[in-house]
């Protein structure tokens, strides 16, 4: 667009600062980077695709070692595995979508509002999700406290891994992708372990954990801002 | 004694031309794939490079200065610790301005606060912005700067005073370059309305 810059327009007076305070300036960063080298540190200074790789791989190690450890559901075998298998991948897919988002570092530009119809869509699909027919079909019957553990502990530990990989996390839009990466790896293990169709449970106790996981960290958002 | 600050200041002076030198010769993204290497002067060099001007953008977009300096450190904090994702054939400045873009909407966030729409140096007392030595231009270019709009003022400020090009300042803003140019036009022609008030 030629001249549309006008050279006409004044530049702002600001004075640069002194060569001593650019000195003192960066001292101040070249100590705080040779400082801080923690382990914690380290690990996020690593490229963004291996911090992704290493949190999603928590995630699903977490979700699957549950799933081994408290067992499958025994009503597998007379389910249509189309729809099940589907809805599984579907969950595994959208959670590795909500850990990229998560992990996006400050030299990127914010989503803005796509951002927020993003995390929006990735915590409130699945949680709508049981309402679909067919989707989640399983015996009716509660499955007990165990599955609720298990929908804590794999939220728990899978947000806990992004956000200790976060270089940004204080951010409301990445938070909610945190949220919604734990509670989406969560729903699927608990899908894969509680046989109990109970439209009510399946609503509460299965696919809101990502909306409570965002609740949570939102309420926390003081101490994640560094 | 005499002899020997003016020896010590002609070594300073030698190796500020020194640094100057190797400074001008390099661009930024070699400066950035030397730092990458384990090159820690090749940081210095972009610290040095970038610093000021990363300070007058701060303070343009509505940072106090005292806390300007604060920002500028952070947003290289950051950059040290992103540096792994700097890809060969990328541009540093709109990565740059990202991060610092990014810093700023932190300030304000944990501040509690959006960026003052009537900051005025003198009431604040900031001694680095000299009201006194400025024109009447000046500060009715500052005034109406403040009475833009934050989306139209973050894109002038990209492309006016820092001098990215509008496919940088799309980069920075996660826009596209039409939607860049479609607020730059909107806000020369605003800044001017006003400034042909004043």
């Amino acid at each position: 667009m030629p001249g549309i810059k006008d050279d006409m327009l004044p530049k702002l007076d600001i004075q640069p600062p002194s060569d001593e305070e650019v000195q003192a300036a960066f001292d101040a960063v070249l100590a705080e980077t040779e400082q801080d080298a923690s382990s914690l540190e380290r690990l996020r200074r690593l490229p963004t695709a291996a911090r992704v790789a290493a949190a999603f791989l928590v995630s699903i190690v977490i979700a699957g070692g549950l799933v081994a450890m408290m067992g499958l559901r025994t009503d597998l075998g007379g389910l249509d595995k189309g729809p099940l298998a589907a809805g599984l991948i579907g969950l595994v897919g959208a959670a590795l979508i909500s850990t990229t988002a998560a992990l996006r570092g400050p030299h990127r530009p914010g989503l803005g509002l796509r951002s927020w119809l993003l995390a929006g869509a990735l915590i409130g699909v699945p949680a709508l999700s049981p309402l679909v027919p067919g989707l989640w079909d399983g015996r009716s019957g509660y499955a007990g406290w165990g599955c609720l553990m298990m929908g804590f502990i794999a939220t728990g530990i899978g947000a806990a891994a992004i956000v200790v990989l976060s270089r940004w996390p204080g951010e409301l839009s990445r938070m909610a992708f945190i949220a919604a990466s734990g509670g989406l790896m969560a729903f699927a293990a608990q899908t894969l372990f509680c046989p109990c169709g109970d439209l009510d449970h399946q609503l509460l106790q299965h696919s809101s954990l990502a909306l409570l996981a965002a609740v949570v960290l939102i309420g926390a958002r003081r101490v994640l801002i560094r | 004694m005499e002899d020997e600050r003016r020896g010590y200041e002609d070594a300073q002076l030698r190796i500020h031309c020194q640094y100057s030198r190797v400074s001008e010769e390099r661009s930024d993204e070699e400066l950035m794939a030397s730092w990458r290497s384990g090159d820690r002067q090749a940081f210095e060099h972009l610290f040095r490079r970038h610093a000021p001007r990363m300070r007058g953008y701060f303070i343009r977009t509505g940072v106090r200065p005292q806390a300007a300096g604060d920002l500028v450190q952070q947003t290289f904090l950051h950059l040290h610790r992103a540096r792994a994702d700097f890809r060969a054939g990328s541009r540093l400045r709109p990565w740059l301005y990202t991060i610092a873009a990014n810093v700023r909407r932190m300030h304000f966030r944990r501040a509690g606060r959006k960026p003052e729409a009537e900051w005025n140096p003198q009431s604040h007392g900031e001694p680095s912005v000299s009201p006194q030595a400025s024109t009447p231009e000046q500060r009715a270019l500052r005034r109406a700067l403040d009475q833009l709009d934050a989306a139209q003022r973050d894109v002038l400020v990209l492309h006016y005073f820092e001098d990215l090009p509008f496919a940088e300042v799309a980069e920075v803003l996660g826009i596209s370059t039409s939607a860049a140019k479609v607020r730059a036009h909107r806000a020369y022609k605003r800044l001017r309305a006003m400034l042909d008030e004043d």
